[in-house]
């Protein structure tokens, strides 16, 4: 709650004329904003970029926020829509881990590593849809209610429970294909 | 119960969502249902590692670049604001010459006879009847939409702004 009013004051400080003082805002909310976009877009690069364009957006369309709202569901719902708009314009596409990647008889018990846990964790991300890819990572991040979620990602709270818990069991059945049907028993 | 609804259960149990008596009721369950323990297994890690996850970082220089970008495109807070009184002057200008042309009586009895600006020919034998051309009820429609136009811009460039600021100041 007090950072909420923190970033009223900024926001204040900011529509008065002070422009450099957006930058504690851009420092406060960019590792969110740029995860979010890169979950929809799967590139660094393109990420950056989404997330640059959505804090400008922001800044630009800062005297129009409803103060009444949090700033930080605002500026995200603003990312995700500027990063699902380049991803149409861009045509980005997810790459699975070959299958080849994983040989037969591979030994996850003991070979899969922590970056390789991660590894098939994204891969298995990536064959969900963009909204319950960020559901799913904003779910764990653990900073943001579903209904955060559900204003982000533009659905009722609600739907955002059922899909993420529909997102967990896929992808729980997309990391067993990957893993050659292994069984997940790490 | 079906397989998925046993996945719903047990995802809520993982969340810590699950009631005192369903968890009760499920742990029973667990205790002699081996492909569901096999499940819970399989669900509990895969909640590990998506727990594990942090938000990802941006480049260093993201937020200077950011800026930079920004230096080159200001909030144009004043210069829409001026261009708008401007047009909002400009507006009421037209409505005070229409209202004043109006009053001297320039659009009363404005008539177009049709006959005399179509057929130039006598040949044609057809005739068309005149046309009375109300200028003056134009003339009103136009300064009406005037008016509501100006309005908007009012509110858009004076009002708003100043209630916006006042609400800030009070805050």
């Amino acid at each position: 709650m007090s950072r909420d009013i923190d970033d009223l004051q900024l926001i204040d400080r900011v529509l008065a004329g002070e422009q450099n003082v957006y930058a504690q805002l851009v420092e406060r909310y960019k590792s969110y904003a740029f995860t979010i976009a890169l979950k929809v877009l799967n590139v660094r690069q393109d990420a950056e970029e989404a997330a640059q364009d959505a804090f400008i957006k922001a800044y630009h369309n800062l005297a129009k926020f409803n103060r009444e709202a949090k700033f930080s569901t605002w500026l995200y719902r603003i990312v995700f829509n500027t990063a699902v708009s380049l991803r149409r314009t861009r045509k980005v596409t997810f790459q699975d881990i070959p299958e080849s990647a994983v040989a037969p008889g591979y030994d996850t018990e003991k070979t899969l590593e922590k970056s390789d846990r991660k590894r098939f964790i994204e891969a298995g991300l990536a064959r969900l849809n963009e909204a319950d890819r960020v559901a799913l990572t904003l779910f764990y991040l653990k900073e943001l209610s579903l209904e955060e979620i559900g204003d982000i990602t533009g659905m009722p709270a609600n739907t955002v429970k059922v899909r993420i818990h529909r997102a967990r069991l896929r992808l729980a059945d997309e990391m067993k294909t990957i893993l050659k049907n292994e069984s997940l028993l790490l | 119960m079906s397989r998925e609804e046993d996945d719903i259960i047990l995802l809520e149990y993982l969340d810590g969502q699950l009631n005192a008596d369903d968890t009760a009721g499920l742990l029973r369950r667990l205790e002699r249902d081996e492909t569901l323990k096999a499940r819970l297994r399989e669900l509990q890690t895969l909640n590990t590692m998506l727990s594990g996850y942090s938000a990802e970082q941006p480049a260093p220089g993201f937020t200077q670049a950011l800026m930079s970008r920004l230096k080159q495109h200001p909030r144009g807070a004043t210069a829409p604001i001026g261009r708008g009184l401007m047009l909002l002057v400009g507006i009421l200008a037209t409505v005070a010459i229409a209202s004043l042309l109006l009053s001297i009586g320039i659009f009363d009895n404005t008539r177009i006879d049709l006959n005399s600006v179509i057929f130039t020919n006598d040949s044609v034998r057809q005739s068309i009847p005149s046309v009375t051309f109300d200028g003056k009820t134009l003339v009103n429609v136009i300064i009406v939409f005037n008016l509501v136009v100006a309005f908007f811009l009012l509110d858009r460039t004076v009002l708003r702004p100043w209630f916006q600021r006042r609400s800030r100041l009070n805050y």
